[in-house]
């Protein structure tokens, strides 16, 4: 229900509240009141246009409303208000944006170092599943599998995780892995450098290992904390935690 | 809820989610929180104690800390007017083991721009050495010293890297006998 007589009045009410980013909010409000205070009216039997009329000398004279609500809608407030609430909005939008843009590249960083594996150029002997997880520090390791070519070249591909908002998720220390047979022969690798974000996934090239050779043994860890993990180089072998 | 208490709990949410930002992109406030950033990050430290924070200019510090386990040299920089992160990659060296420190007294350089500040830094595992004597080749004996730090970390600005030759490293005590030495 509106009627010119209701616009005026709310119109009169609103030119001395001076906070204009609030008038939509008390136009409606003053509206639904207004609406309500006709509906009784015309509930009690009081003609249409009389409750019309009396609807407006019930709410009370415009500038002494319009006066009140100045000054509770007070301007200072007002715009402290708004700029917090489109604050806040622009805050979730760039949290939830930026943990997505790594998800997404993460996402990414993991086909690209699996595809590779395939792209080698040499003959897959065979590919070991390696299944290791542990925590250090605040990085979660995860070894993932061993890939044996016909040339005796080996990939080893695991994953680094952070969690996002713990200390230096800038950079990762891909270089945790060191590789010995089981003489203790260190092996120098090449490592793939991925984007060092929350989430990375790395592959390892040992180029000719020995192929006669029954174990590969991948130690890794920090000076706290140092794991081995033996995995057998035959076919079908299995690996052993330590 | 009244418009005062919804300002309230914006606010509440807001440096919530700021320091939420800041985490997730590796800001800090503090030179010292992004050093302590680039140690964490690199699964060592965090050092107990910065015996070096040397400004190489408005907007970067060169910071080297003592851990439990070695030495620490990062280099952080000024992001987003007041803000601090790490380098773009770790500092090299970064962290130095003890365990990987042969000699008593570990010395190694590092030079910045165009090679224009070099700088030499270390550890003495010698308590005694209070100062290092850095010789400088020729025949006029030149030499430049720095004192090392309670820590036992010492930093001595050289100036240009090919501006001197350097011929070794000596380690004096409280009375300025040479008690351990190092060379390249």
């Amino acid at each position: 229900m509106r009627s010119p007589e209701w616009e005026k009045y709310v119109k009169d009410i609103l030119s001395h509240v001076k906070f204009k980013y609030d008038h939509k909010y008390i136009y409606s409000e003053i509206m639904e009141h207004m609406e309500d205070l006709y509906n009784n009216l015309v509930n009690e039997g009081i003609d249409e246009n009389e409750a019309i009329k009396l609807t407006v000398e019930y709410m009370g004279d415009s500038e002494e409303i319009g006066k009140a609500l100045n000054k509770e809608h007070n301007p200072f407030v007002g715009w402290i208000y708004r700029i917090l609430k489109y604050s806040a909005m622009l805050l979730i939008f760039l949290n939830i944006s930026t943990v997505f843009i790594f998800i997404f590249s993460s996402i990414n960083n993991f086909v690209t170092v699996n595809e590779n594996v395939e792209k080698y150029g040499q003959k897959i002997e065979f590919i070991q599943e390696i299944d290791e997880k542990r925590k250090i520090d605040n990085t979660y390791i995860f070894l993932d599998k061993i890939v044996r070519y016909d040339n005796g070249d080996i990939k080893i591909l695991y994953s680094l995780f952070k969690n996002p908002f713990s200390y230096g998720t800038k950079f990762t220390n891909g270089d945790i892995l060191k590789i010995y047979d089981e003489n203790n022969n260190e092996y120098i690798f090449r490592r793939r450098s991925p984007n060092k974000k929350y989430y990375s996934y790395y592959e390892y090239t040992v180029d000719n290992f020995p192929k006669n050779e029954e174990k590969l043994i991948i130690k890794y860890g920090d000076r706290k904390e140092e794991y081995t993990v033996e995995i057998s180089m035959k076919k079908g072998g299995i690996y052993e935690q330590k | 809820m009244n418009r005062n208490r919804k300002i309230v709990v914006y606010s509440v949410i807001i440096i919530a989610l700021v320091f939420s930002y800041l985490r997730l992109i590796d800001r800090y406030i503090t030179p010292e929180k992004a050093f302590y950033a680039a140690e964490r990050g690199n699964n060592y430290g965090p050092s107990y104690d910065i015996s070096v924070k040397y400004s190489l200019d408005d907007d970067r510090y060169i910071m080297i800390g003592k851990h439990d386990y070695g030495i620490s040299f990062n280099e952080v920089r000024r992001t987003m007017l007041f803000l601090w992160e790490t380098g773009d990659e770790p500092s090299y060296p970064g962290n130095i083991p003890f365990d990987d420190m042969e000699d008593n007294l570990y010395v190694t350089m590092v030079a910045y721009g165009n090679y224009d500040k070099s700088f030499a830094w270390g550890y003495s595992k010698n308590e005694d050495v209070k100062t290092i004597r850095c010789n400088i080749e020729g025949s006029d004996n030149k030499y430049i010293t720095g004192e090392v730090s309670e820590s036992r970390i010492f930093f001595i600005p050289i100036g240009g890297a090919f501006e001197y030759s350097i011929k070794n490293f000596e380690g004096l005590d409280v009375n300025g006998n040479v008690i351990e030495e190092f060379e390249f």
